[in-house]
């Protein structure tokens, strides 16, 4: 189930270090700014809200919503090439972030059918060494 | 005073378009600025200010002013660059109408050439902050289109027929534009058999690539009126940003466009019911359905509808980029559009002349769905 999809490993830097080292424990997490409590996405170094630098990484479930759902017949890069055609998300993370992911179905194959509003949840992917990409799958209702 | 009707456009210039084999960025750029002094019945040396944008091959980014003003012999009294992808057009024409408002300039050329066909370039908007994404396949130029188009279904029935509609009204205006790149016409159903890109976008709902250059003067409408061709004045003008994407709740319609148009129309103190023809910035089709809907044409969810029948085309009643637009005229990031304004409310465009322009709404968009502008030309 977990063989890895040969997809690009991210560049990691100090700022994004926590954010993989919790995916390597198969966990999403993401900034929860500690003065007004809103989780932000992308990785910032302050509160978009408040401007507060005071964060915790707290962990997400996983589960979230398509808000939007795209079908790529090109590959813009290299790396995507050999998984033409694959699909793309915009999620609704339950806890209040989004974002775009490669999605799959449950047996972790592209698919075609219009998936928005469908219930999805994180999947994490043993890129290359030990990094793990999060990414996520449709799940049933 | 307010800036309002007081600034005009003088001169406008463009250079060949489409695959231009041996030529640069910056020799683009000088061609259409020897154009537009020419078609404003002025000398080099009556531009005090120059501002470019960079073109995507540009060796110099955002150092682009100096080499071009160099390469011109010009030292201005206001200069600079600016890279808001096809949003900079509309902007910098805006920022020369200010600086010549305020007094810091007299006479601004703006100015953009590129070889993003020849040099080939990849338009990639790359976002996600720390993180690319890239890591999850969410690249190029079509992605967050795809995105505002297929929200725009989802949420009111738009469909691909629809964006067709677009595809087709500026190609039937590029095969009357002998300076257009695709000239031949096109059906709803050839778009519907295009090869299918980022759906829901097709092939035919992308813009091209292209090399070429333009220039836009601009100058106060009383130093136009001593010109050679008539003014065209800039009646109103408006702009809007996000800088958020993922963190806005409807990042995906362009919301802030609206603000763009409504300043526009409330500076010049006209509405949707004066426009009488309107280039609307078309990097992916689904865009020109948001114009028209942000600009009050229809209600928000209903240009699907709207643009049936041929109502874009010339001849129907609200005529849509009428040169071809990006998608078919060529891709001059939004630049084309201010130049074909210019000629409409000149009445200068021959077979694709729209009778009697009075008014004409130029919009611009840029950096995927983050920067926007709006002006309207109005005949001087
Ligand atoms: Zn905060």
């Amino acid at each position: 189930m977990n063989a890895p999809t040969k997809k690009p490993a991210p560049q990691i830097n100090a700022t994004t270090q926590p954010f993989w080292d919790a995916a390597k424990k198969n966990e999403l997490r993401m900034q929860k700014c500690s003065d007004c409590g809103h989780i932000r996405f992308p990785i910032g170094p302050v509160c978009t809200v408040c401007l507060s630098d005071k964060c915790e990484w707290v962990k997400l479930s996983g589960r979230g919503e398509v808000l939007s759902h795209l079908v790529f017949h090109r590959a813009y890069s290299p790396a995507w090439k050999e998984h033409v055609p694959y699909s793309v998300a915009m999620v609704q993370l339950a806890e209040g972030p989004r974002m775009f992911t490669d999605i799959v179905d449950p047996e972790r194959r592209y698919i075609d059918e219009d998936l928005v509003g469908r219930p999805v949840e994180a999947w994490f992917d043993p890129v290359e060494g030990d990094v793990v990409v999060p990414r996520f799958k449709v799940v049933e209702r | 005073m307010s800036i309002a009707g007081r600034i005009a456009i003088a001169g406008v210039g463009a250079t060949e378009q489409g695959t231009l084999q041996g030529r640069t960025p910056l020799d683009l750029g000088i061609d259409a600025f020897k154009c537009a002094i020419a078609d404003a019945g002025l000398r080099k040396d009556d531009i005090d200010g120059i501002l470019t944008m960079p073109g995507t091959t540009s060796p110099e980014g955002s150092l682009h002013y100096l080499r071009f003003g160099e390469a011109v012999g010009i030292n201005p009294r206001y200069t600079g660059s600016m890279t808001m992808g096809g949003a900079t057009g509309g902007c910098l024409v805006q920022m020369a109408a200010m600086a010549i408002h305020a007094g810091l300039a007299t006479t601004v050329a703006c100015i953009f050439g590129d070889t993003a066909k020849t040099g080939g370039v990849t338009f990639n908007r790359a976002s996600g902050g720390e993180l690319s994404w890239g890591l999850w396949g969410m690249l190029g130029a079509a992605a967050n289109s795809a995105i505002a188009a297929d929200r725009h279904m989802h949420e009111y029935g738009t469909t691909s027929r629809h964006l067709a509609e677009v595809a087709v009204a500026c190609r039937k205006h590029a095969s009357m534009n002998e300076h257009a790149v695709m000239r031949t016409p096109i059906t709803i159903d050839e778009h519907q058999n295009s090869r299918p890109i980022v759906r829901p976008l097709r092939l035919l709902d992308c813009c091209l690539i292209s090399d070429g250059g333009v220039c836009v003067i601009v100058t106060s409408l009383d130093r136009a009126r001593d010109l050679k061709k008539k003014p065209v004045v800039i009646a109103g003008m408006g702009q809007a940003h996000t800088t958020m994407n993922m963190e806005h709740e409807r990042w995906w319609y362009v919301p802030h466009q609206k603000q763009a148009l409504a300043d526009a129309f409330r500076t010049a103190k006209l509405g949707p019911a004066d426009i009488d023809v309107a280039q609307l910035y078309d990097n992916f089709t689904i865009s020109v359905l948001l114009w028209l809907e942000h600009a009050g044409f229809c209600k928000e969810g209903e240009a699907g509808s709207f643009v049936e029948g041929g109502r874009i085309q010339l001849g129907g009643d609200l005529p849509v980029n009428t040169a071809g637009g990006n998608l078919s005229e060529s891709y001059m990031e939004g630049w084309l559009h201010i130049v074909e304004g210019v000629r409409q409310v000149r009445g200068e465009c021959g077979a694709r002349q729209v009778p009697d322009v009075d008014n004409c709404l130029v919009t611009g968009r840029g950096m995927s769905l983050n920067c926007s502008n709006a002006m309207i030309l109005q005949r001087g």
